[in-house]
């Protein structure tokens, strides 16, 4: 590979990867809370990118006048109702299992994670969908690298997303609850602090940046499948992991270090093999640094 | 008329399994007091202060604070109602720092939603900047100045670390306050300086219910004391009668009562 294709690949690793990072953040924020990892996010995100494509076709000609505003009205409209979904989920699935020991919840997140996307997969009849076109497809020549101005966009919005759920969490009140819950979960609500309502908050804010990372991804790819939260979710979990799990801007560095890798990957190796090289990323990550790129050890946790 | 008391117990009892930790304890403390709450090791005082702060739930009797009774309510809205309390094994967020751990204490009291810290609205930074100068002040009440507001809790001495709990419990402006042995582990100097502090937080209008084995401590701060020995109540009085009380040397001494 030349110089200037080795950057491309990082760029486009980048791009793929703050989406990762995106999704990632739910799975970090609700591990670091309550310690579930919480596998209901990849179908939370597929849930996203198809309430997405459904806000567009209910918009109709509307969208296709003013696509930008009508993306910005999808995201929006998609994130809500994720968080909405998200909200379910945690009461039905995860509440009643507060006490119940760390493996039950986890169960259920799989049961809710294969429930949601049969559901989608019935009702769509698992045909992929698609998206429109929102911004010229024609790539811009920056230097040595090429990117849409879709990409960037995606980049941006990812990133910027990011770094506002992040001074949410370490500059807010509900950020300090969320921090002093995960610090010490019986002793938080003494300070009069409502953790099943934080833990519900945390749960929904993870959904809604779940399904802007879904509506990026449609608008990025173009069309959606039944079964692209699977392999998302599962990218996103490792990217949480690799990053530190309960560490907010680990998912950023996670989502972004498991973009560039399988964007290397496939390059290098057969397209098919970019699904070994994530998960053998994980497998890597969870036998030499099980903390992760910026989590701290575990047993300084507990 | 008595005033009404801050703090109602009556006929409290509370089990773990088999083992009835309080058995049927009753007394009241009135607004403005300092009351200790001794006993020997096992008596029931942590447990009894678990009840009425909401940490055990399941219990008989009654707890009622400024007459509003707490059966049912989780610890939240038990804080929601006024009371705050320390733990005789710290509990500070380890985590955050200093300075977060006091603001967490601030919870109830900050006033902004998340269009306010989405968008950085006058409220969010007049609420933020308020919280933080109360913080200043606070860390200075409990002699606590010194400290870095962002270094974590951990890296601090241990009787840095009392105050600093007692300051985190004091930003919810409670009516009552729990103190837990909160001079375990001080030496002569800096368990009288901490009399001082419990009295001068008693001066700011908060009622101090206060578990310590240090006698030194409970006879020169308490205007009340209760004393419980194998979960009940065996006396109660003002500290010179409950230092010549007959049936508490006996519970401290291990003879018959009497």
């Amino acid at each position: 590979m030349s110089p200037s294709e080795i950057l491309q690949q990082i760029v486009n690793g980048l791009v793929v990867g703050s989406v990762y990072g995106l999704i990632a953040l739910g799975y970090t924020m609700v591990y670091g809370i309550i310690r579930l990892i919480n596998f209901a996010q990849g179908a939370l995100y597929e849930l996203g990118a198809y309430l997405g494509v459904a806000v567009f076709g209910l918009l109709g000609t509307f969208a296709t006048r003013n696509p930008i505003l009508g993306l910005v009205v999808a995201v929006i409209c998609s994130a809500l109702a994720t968080a909405a979904g998200a909200y379910l989920v945690e009461r039905v699935a995860y509440r009643p299992l507060r006490s119940a020991p760390p493996l039950t919840p986890l169960v259920s997140s799989l049961a809710v994670f294969f429930l949601v996307i049969s559901i989608i997969q019935v009702v769509t009849g698992a045909q992929p969908l698609t998206y429109p076109q929102v911004l010229s497809p024609r790539p811009w020549n920056l230097g040595p690298v090429t990117l849409t101005p879709t990409e960037v966009m995606i980049a941006v919005v990812a990133i910027a997303l990011m770094v506002a759920v992040n001074f949410y969490v370490q500059h807010t009140k509900t950020g300090r609850a969320m921090r002093a819950i995960a610090a010490n979960t019986r002793s938080a609500p003494l300070m009069g602090i409502n953790t099943t309502r934080i833990v519900t908050i945390t749960f929904m804010l993870g959904g809604a940046m779940a399904a802007v990372a879904g509506v990026l991804f449609g608008i990025n790819y173009g069309t959606v499948t039944y079964n692209m939260g699977e392999f998302g979710g599962l990218v996103a979990f490792t990217a949480a992991v690799l990053g530190g799990i309960g560490n907010v801007p680990g998912a950023l560095v996670g989502g972004l270090t498991v973009g560039v890798f399988s964007s290397f990957a496939t390059v290098v190796l057969p397209n098919q093999w970019q699904e070994a090289v994530v998960f053998g990323i994980l497998i890597a990550v969870l036998a030499f640094r099980p903390q992760g790129i910026l989590g701290e050890r575990v047993a300084d946790r507990a | 008329m008595a005033p009404e008391p801050i703090l109602s117990v009556r006929e409290v009892e509370v089990q773990f399994g088999g083992v009835q930790a309080v058995a049927g304890c009753t007394f009241v403390v009135a607004p403005g007091q300092i009351v200790g709450l001794i006993g020997p090791n096992g008596a029931g005082k942590t447990s009894l202060f678990n009840a009425i702060s909401g940490i055990v739930r399941h219990y008989h009797g009654e707890i009622r604070i400024a007459g509003r009774s707490l059966r049912g309510l989780p610890a939240h809205r038990v804080a929601a109602l006024g009371l705050s309390r320390t733990f005789q094994n710290i509990r500070l967020f380890r985590s955050l720092s200093v300075a977060d751990n006091v603001l967490v204490g601030e919870h109830r009291r900050i006033r902004e939603n998340l269009l306010d810290s989405a968008f950085h609205t006058p409220r969010f930074h007049r609420e933020e900047g308020a919280a933080l100068s109360r913080v200043e002040n606070l860390l200075e009440f409990v002699g606590l100045q010194h400290l870095d507001p962002q270094a974590l809790p951990g890296s601090l001495p241990y009787g840095d670390q009392r105050r600093l709990e007692i300051a985190r419990a004091l930003a919810s402006q409670p009516r009552l306050l729990l103190l837990d042995e909160p001079a375990a582990g001080m030496n002569t100097v800096e368990s009288r300086s901490l009399g001082i502090l419990v009295r001068s937080i008693r001066e700011r209008g908060v009622t101090v219910l206060l578990v310590e084995h240090d006698m030194r401590v409970v006879m020169s701060v308490c205007d009340r004391v209760v004393v419980l020995n194998f979960g009940r109540l065996i006396a109660e009085g003002a500290p010179s009668e409950i230092q010549t009380n007959p049936e508490v040397i006996a519970a401290y001494l291990g003879g018959p009562p009497g």
